[in-house]
């Protein structure tokens, strides 16, 4: 008993710091050729849903040696995901409108 | 998972509801701010700027030497005079007929992102070698321009005082980048009179061109994509040119919806840098107002910014005196050219 009484109380305890937390989920608007929140800070693993709430095509794109990523097309309407698994400061960018730019900070 | 996204919407409407009541238009002074010019030129931490440096890369722009042939500098093309272009549609190639591409201005590159009218080159290093090498311009390969280069002595010294850290060999096609790059950078279009009225000198320009301003910003909806104080936004549009075979943005992300796109030119010098677009097909500013008045080709590919707007006389008059106060002053026109080393 006293076994599971002290798994279970390090489980809590990992739950409580968030040890365990799910990887969080940041949603990011494209609207009037910008992104909305145009930084983030996150966590290792989180995952960056960006959804192109714009009347025009973006093409999502990520030049960093760590995360080399191309949406491709992407239409109005349709959600991209980044997953940003190692730390580092990634800028987010439009292919077509450079002028967007999203600052995603990735720390422990 | 926590969900964000209501929260961020709410925020983000709060803030593009900022500089203005909501659904009203930006304040004529709140416009005005929007064209500020910035006080200092950016310069890239890996390549910091130096009087050396920048003497330098002046001297390689200016310098025929940089091609195949002997004839042709950066400056061919690029004429101080002309707002750093040559006023050809297309210019001659070094192997017969002509370039694909008009030639654009380095006007205020030093705030560029992209370079080309494909921003195929993410910075001015990146860009500065490919006219170069391109056997089409300058027709130059790198091994033989470096030969070349390190038996003047007028650039040894030179190259020494701009990279006074660098290990030998110092004439490198890296270092020869980012010499030309620092000067490059270094260009920007001198105070105009809109500048002029943007800081506050009220008469700096003319009612009509006051009333072109408005109209820039409003009707005709220029400054959705030529906003900001260099009149860019950066960005690339399919525009309706008639299609030549040239992909453009597309070929460069290998995406088709970004097919017939190029990059926004900056209107900076725009009355001075005739003729027009990156095909160079629209020979005056007056062609230029009729093109987006309707005379675009519809596509898919077509930007969702081009609908056609409808002007009358004077308001075209009036759109057009308003470009013109973005023209360099007489007295600030032209650099005088380096003394080359030898």
């Amino acid at each position: 008993m006293s076994r599971i009484r002290l798994a279970l109380a390090g489980l809590l305890a990992l739950t409580a710091t968030g040890a365990l937390a799910e990887p969080a989920v940041h949603e990011v608007s494209q609207h009037g050729k910008a992104f909305h929140p145009d930084t983030l800070t996150i966590a290792p693993g989180d995952r960056v849903v960006l959804h192109n709430d714009d009347k025009r095509v973006h093409n999502i794109r990520v030049f960093h040696p760590k995360l080399d990523f191309n949406s491709g097309k992407q239409e109005p309407g349709e959600p991209v995901t980044i997953t940003f698994d190692e730390p580092g400061t990634y800028y987010v960018t439009c292919g077509i409108h450079t002028q967007m730019e999203l600052k995603v900070a990735v720390t422990p | 998972m926590r969900r964000l996204r209501p929260a961020i919407l709410a925020l983000s409407a709060l803030a593009a509801a900022a500089p203005t009541t909501a659904g009203e238009p930006p304040t004529p002074a709140a416009l005005k701010a929007q064209y500020a010019r910035p006080e200092t030129i950016p310069f890239p931490e890996d390549n910091p700027r130096s009087p050396a440096r920048v003497t330098l890369g002046k001297q390689l722009f200016f310098d025929e030497r940089l091609s195949g042939g002997n004839d042709t500098a950066c400056a061919t093309c690029h004429i101080p005079a002309l707002g750093w272009e040559d006023g050809e549609r297309l210019t001659e190639s070094t192997g017969g007929g002509n370039l694909k591409r008009h030639t654009p201005t380095i006007w205020n590159r030093a705030w560029g992102r992209t370079f080309f009218w494909d921003g195929s080159a993410r910075s001015l290093e990146e860009q500065a070698l490919q006219p170069i090498r391109n056997p089409g311009e300058m027709n130059q390969p790198m091994p033989a321009l470096m030969d070349e280069l390190r038996r003047i002595p007028g650039y040894r010294k030179g190259f020494r005082a701009a990279f006074p850290d660098a290990e030998a060999p110092v004439i490198t096609a890296a270092r020869l980048a980012k010499a030309i790059a620092t000067y490059e950078r270094t260009v920007v279009q001198p105070q105009t009179a809109f500048d002029a009225w943007v800081d506050g000198d009220g008469n700096a320009i003319s009612e009509a061109a006051r009333r072109g301003f408005r109209l820039f910003n409003g009707k005709a909806r220029c400054a959705e994509c030529h906003s900001g104080w260099n009149f860019s936004s950066g960005a690339f549009h399919d525009i309706g040119l008639p299609d030549t075979g040239d992909r453009g943005r597309g070929a460069v992300l290998d995406l088709p919806a970004a097919d017939h796109m190029f990059k926004v030119p900056t209107l900076r010098d725009i009355a001075r840098r005739a003729p027009y677009m990156h095909d160079g097909s629209l020979p005056n500013l007056q062609a230029v107002l009729d093109h987006y008045q309707g005379g675009f080709v519809r596509r898919e590919t077509l930007s969702a910014d081009m609908e056609a707007i409808a002007l009358t006389d004077r308001e075209e008059a009036d759109l057009i005196a308003f470009l013109h106060t973005l023209t360099t002053p007489p007295a600030a026109r032209g650099v005088p050219r380096p003394e080359l080393p030898q």
